[in-house]
């Protein structure tokens, strides 16, 4: 999740334009006036996150509306709103290797996903590597792939995995991956739709 | 001027650990891009190479004819982990086609026989053994479904083989 905040925001940062009007709520909770759609957004911060910023400001990418688009605010050690940024485009990450893919092509590779299962993720991995850090490689890959996407289809996921079976020197088919997919999604970690 | 000339005696119960240095080599050159990734963490490169390792020692456990390729799961991970030494206590318990592996007082903890500080990470080489012993015995690859790390004490895995 922390790469695709970082990636949005390189690639916000061109196209932005200082829009916010802001107030901070309470401990932990800072809400945003979100000029694109003119709501105001209410979300959370934890302290810990805000302490371990080197710089001392967390960049928060808020996406959010309908058609989805992205702010992002940029909160200091006081929980004060420093700035915000609007993007006028909005782009999913496609895969690993740092290409952005349009919303359009998303819901185009959903289409073809058509009649197989689609895991969503309901924690960024962040949230849930100590959890899983003893985990198998080929599980934690796993799941850190489905957090990485948010959605994606059992035959992508198995794509974006296929390098382990170089390193691990055996065939990974997609019985096995689905396999570990159901056993997050017993466990309350992803989400088969 | 002197001349040593060292000849090996054969003790085939040796050969485990050249076994183990060539599915190192092996697995450091096959998946040299995944463990260069700092994402993978030490565990994950354990998993790797200790795979590697695995298949190294069930093809030799196979040329000592201490296994079959006929040989159940149950044999072939009661041979593995009796062969290698991996801990002074151990039980297998089968479960329809899961194994519960419980390792105590393990021999090769880097934290409890190595003494080394591990920072909070773990690096056992047992489920990545399993897996790639396993798997080349048996021609299918078990799941490891749970795995439950304490270093130096009880360390509990389960294997799916379906």
């Amino acid at each position: 999740m922390i790469h695709v905040l970082r990636r949005m925001l390189i690639l916000f940062k061109k196209h932005s334009l200082d829009r916010g009007v802001l107030l901070a709520i309470g401990t932990g909770k800072i809400r945003v006036h979100c000029d694109i759609c003119n709501q105001p957004i209410e979300f959370e911060v934890s302290s810990e996150k805000l302490k371990s910023q080197k710089d001392g400001i967390l960049r928060v990418a808020l996406a959010h509306g309908e058609p989805l688009h992205v702010i992002i605010v940029y909160v200091d050690k006081n929980m004060r709103i420093r700035g915000v940024e609007a993007s006028d485009t909005f782009h999913m990450e496609g895969s690993r290797a740092e290409s952005f893919v349009p919303m359009s092509e998303v819901a185009e590779n959903m289409s073809e996903a058509m009649g197989e299962p689609c895991y969503q993720s309901l924690y960024t991995f962040d949230e849930v590597k100590d959890r899983e850090k003893t985990a198998f490689v080929l599980d934690k890959t796993v799941l850190r792939t489905i957090c990485d996407s948010g959605v994606i289809s059992l035959s992508k996921l198995r794509q974006k995995i296929a390098f382990l079976e170089k390193a691990l020197g055996s065939n990974i088919d997609l019985a096995q991956v689905e396999n570990v997919c159901d056993r997050y999604v017993q466990e309350g970690l992803i989400k088969r739709i | 001027m002197s001349f040593f000339r060292f000849r090996r005696r054969k003790d085939p119960s040796r050969n485990y650990l050249n076994r183990m240095a060539i599915g190192l080599g092996a697995g450091l050159v096959k998946a040299r891009d995944a463990i260069l990734n700092p994402d993978f963490g030490p565990q994950g490169a354990m998993d790797v190479l200790s795979t590697w390792m695995g298949q190294e020692l069930a093809k030799e456990l196979l040329n000592q004819k201490v296994i079959t390729p006929t040989s159940s799961a149950e044999e072939v991970l009661e041979k593995l982990l009796e062969e290698v030494r991996i801990a002074e206590d151990l039980s297998i318990e089968m479960e329809g086609d899961t194994a519960h592996v419980v390792v105590q007082n393990c021999l090769i903890c880097p934290r409890k026989v190595g003494g080394y500080d591990l920072e909070g990470q773990t690096a056992c080489p047992v489920g990545g053994l399993v897996r790639g012993a396993l798997g080349l015995v048996l021609g299918k690859t078990p799941q490891l479904s749970k795995i439950d790390l304490k270093t130096g004490e009880i360390c509990k895995t389960d294997f799916t083989l379906n």
